[in-house]
Formats: structure tokens, sequence, C-alpha cells
């Protein structure tokens, strides 16, 4: 294979192109999104990693199979998640049941958005919060699950969610209300303090 | 978290597999397939509203007491229920075949179908006044032999003797108050009036008439109209087999 020069200064619309020319150069741009796209569908289902990395293999699949499909219109990490997004949710009935308790990883600058915005008492240390923030997520349902991770976690803006899950952005808007709604009530059903 | 061969992994299987990126005119062709149809689905939805409205305008509003005693009972008796559920059906699929389109969910629900609902109406208010509408009603009338019986319920309404109402076309004209009249199952009327008529009444045209069966064949006119709107010219091809003189009678009470 014929090492290209300066990879990480290339967009990801010339290594979709290369990619198109030839299948050895999909993999700068699987390299590029291994990582995040790995990280996103742990985050959405709770399976354990050696799963997530079979769903990974068949999003990677489905994103080569399609790349003349691509519409640089928008965003390609939009398009790669939209397609995991969809990879996952064919698949949620079967991933639900191999489903184990939350433990993805929240550093301590995403544990300080969600503790702002879901108003959770800040004296607690890390660790039992991040416990009960799992908790909470490990009783919400995908749909507003996936817009609270977008929102919070992967720090996606409106558009981004839109294009991903393929929803207008005022149903984005208000699917991350009802979805912070059913937060504080999970919250409040597990006697979990909020402020 | 991540082994560090699996995208190495996933391009080996990619080459065993001999799995390649789908051409670009397959998803050319997709995405046409895609705009056709929802362009098609508006095109069948305004076709329906201009039915609807071709048989909504031309129902019997003048003669409703004579059909049911309320104009609600009316109105529910008449409705064009078949067209109007196709109407719903082509607008629906309209709105999921845009929603299918690249770009199509960006827009909202209730955007989409308003616009669908707008352009359905706007287009089909157009093939309304173009005849599409009474074209494509008088042509299924013509070739779908169920149509009258469960969808324009309208003729049957008409063929209703012993509840005092008769339709067909006029065969011939016998004198100033008898005329003879083939009603909609093809039976031959004997037709008597006396009240004066609105309109020239001749051979080959369409009428609705009010009044009684006196006998099995002969009916008593208290009330004669135009049959809303002009029937298909067929008369001719009915007049050539059946071997009927031409006497055109005109009769102006002017």
């Amino acid at each position: 294979m014929a090492k290209i020069q300066n990879i990480d200064t290339k967009t990801d619309q010339e290594l979709i192109k290369l990619a198109i020319k030839n299948p050895d150069n999909f993999l700068y741009l699987m390299k590029r999104y291994e990582k995040p796209l790995l990280k996103y569908i742990l985050r959405l289902t709770n399976i354990n990693p050696e799963d997530a990395e079979d769903i990974l293999q068949e999003v990677f699949i489905k994103i080569y199979q399609n790349l003349n499909d691509y519409n640089a219109s928008l965003k390609f990490s939009s398009w790669a998640y939209r397609i995991t997004h969809n990879q996952v949710i064919s698949n949620w009935r079967k991933l639900k049941s191999r489903g184990q308790d939350f433990s993805f990883d929240l550093d301590e600058s995403i544990i300080n958005i969600l503790v702002d915005e879901f108003e959770i008492e800040k004296n607690l240390e890390n660790k039992i919060l991040k416990k009960q923030i799992y908790k909470i997520f490990n009783k919400m349902d995908i749909k507003y699950r996936e817009v609270l991770i977008l929102k919070f976690i992967e720090e996606k803006n409106y558009k981004e969610i839109s294009d991903i899950i393929k929803k207008p952005q005022g149903t984005v808007a208000t699917l991350i209300n009802r979805a912070k709604k059913q937060f504080k009530d999970i919250a409040k059903e597990l006697q979990i303090n909020l402020i | 978290m991540s082994k560090p061969e699996i995208s190495s992994k996933i391009l080996q299987l990619i080459k065993e597999k001999q799995i390649s990126p789908k051409p670009k005119w397959f998803f050319i062709l997709k995405n046409s397939l895609i705009w056709l149809l929802s362009t098609l689905s508006l095109i069948i939805g305004a076709l329906s509203f201009a039915i609807i409205l071709h048989l909504v305008i031309n129902n019997d509003w003048d003669v409703y007491k004579n059909i049911n005693d309320s104009l609600i009972g009316f109105i529910l008796l008449t409705l064009p229920y078949f067209w109007f559920i196709f109407l719903i059906i082509f607008i629906f699929l309209g709105y999921y075949n845009f929603k299918l389109t690249q770009k199509g969910y960006k827009f909202p629900f209730l955007a989409v179908l308003f616009i669908n609902i707008l352009i359905s109406i706007i287009f089909g208010t157009f093939l309304y006044n173009m005849g599409i509408g009474q074209t494509i009603d008088q042509t299924l009338a013509k070739k779908a032999p169920l149509y009258n019986k469960y969808i324009n319920k309208r003729e049957h309404i008409w063929c209703q003797p012993e509840q005092g109402r008769l339709a067909g076309i006029i065969i011939e004209i016998k004198d100033e108050n008898i005329f003879l009249l083939h009603d909609i199952t093809k039976k031959e009327w004997q037709v008597i009036y006396n009240q004066p008529v609105m309109f020239q009444m001749h051979p080959g045209i369409k009428i609705r008439i009010i009044g009684q069966q006196v006998e099995p064949a002969t009916f008593n006119a208290m009330q004669i109209l135009p049959f809303k709107p002009a029937p298909p010219s067929n008369f001719q091809e009915l007049m050539h087999q059946k071997k009927i003189n031409y006497y055109i009678f005109e009769r102006n009470i002017f």
C-alpha cells in the first residue's frame, strides 16, 4: 500500500475520494473515526466492547459501501454518526438483551456539564456522581438517552444532532427537553439528590 | 478500549469479501425514484381533489330535500368518501416519500403536510377547471363496472322510482306530455309530465325527474331537471343500436 503524505492535513472529503479510488485508503478514514464511533456505540447501548466492535465493523462496511452517497453539504462526522445511529437502532432489540449496567467513561468536564444542566448536587464525589448518572441513563428510553449523549457528552450542536437522527431541529429541541424531564423524573424516582 | 487493529481487520474483511462502494448512478437512480414517487403522490392527490370538487359542485343541492330530510343527512349520504380517503392516502404518501429525500428530514411534519395539502388543493382546483375531474369520474363510470355502484352512488340515488326519483337519457319525445326514457339500468320508461320545463328537452339529454311511479314502467313527473354535469356523448351509439327515430322536441315556456 502506497503511503499518502500528510494524511492528518487531508480533509474527510479528500479521504473519501481517495477511499473510492483505492480501498486501502479507507483505512485512514476508519482510523480517524474508529475511537469516537466506538465510544458512541458504547455510550448508547451499554454492551460489552467486543459486541460494540462488531457493530462498528458493520458501520464501517456500510460507510464504505455508501461512500458515493455521501453529500458534502453534510459534515462527514454527522453522516458517520447517522449510520452508526441507524445500525444501533436496527439492532436495538438484540443489543438490549446483551446490555449491562452503564459504565462508559465520563471525564470531569462532562460531569460538570451534566451537574450544571441537571442541577445535581455538587458536593458529591465524582465516583458517586458517575454512578448516579449511569443509574439514570440505564433507566432512560434510548431516544432520550441518545439526544442527551449527543448534546452533552458528544457535544454536538442542534444542527448536527438533527443530521444524525434525521429529525428537524425543532423536534431535536423538544426531544432534549423531554429527555431532561425524564432524567429528572428518574432521578427523583431513584431518590438521587437534585438541587 | 479499542484494539488498535480493528480498522485493519475491517479493511482485510472488505478485501476478502470483495466489498466495493455502490456506484454513484445507483444513488442517483434511488434518489430520483423517491422524488418521482413523491411527485406522483402529489399529482394523484391533486387529481382526487379535482374529482371531489367536481362531485361536490355537481351534487344535487337544488333538490336535496327530495333525497334526504336534512341537509346534514344529505351531505353524509352523498360525500365522496372514496376520493377523500384516496386524497388522504396520497397526501400521506407524498409526505412519506418527501421525508425519504436527502433533505426531507429537515422539515417539520406539519409544514410538509400543510404544503402537501395546499399543493393538492391549488393543483386540484386547476385540474377541476380544466375538466379533468369530470373526465376521470365519467370515464370510471363508463369503464369500471363497480364504480357507480360503490364509489359514485349518485346514479343509484336517482334510480329509485319507488322513492320518487328517476334519471336517465331521453330517447324519444312522443308528444307534448309524454316522452320515453332509458334509466341507468337501460330500462325503458314512459314519462308523463304536465309541469313547465325550464330547459330545452330533446332526445339524447340526461335528466333527473322527481315524481311518482304509477305503473311498472310509467312515471309521473312533477319536476324535470337537467342531470349536472352533461353526460358523455355516447348517446349516438345508443340511438344507432336502438334504431330510434330522432324527433327533436323543443318546449319553450317563455
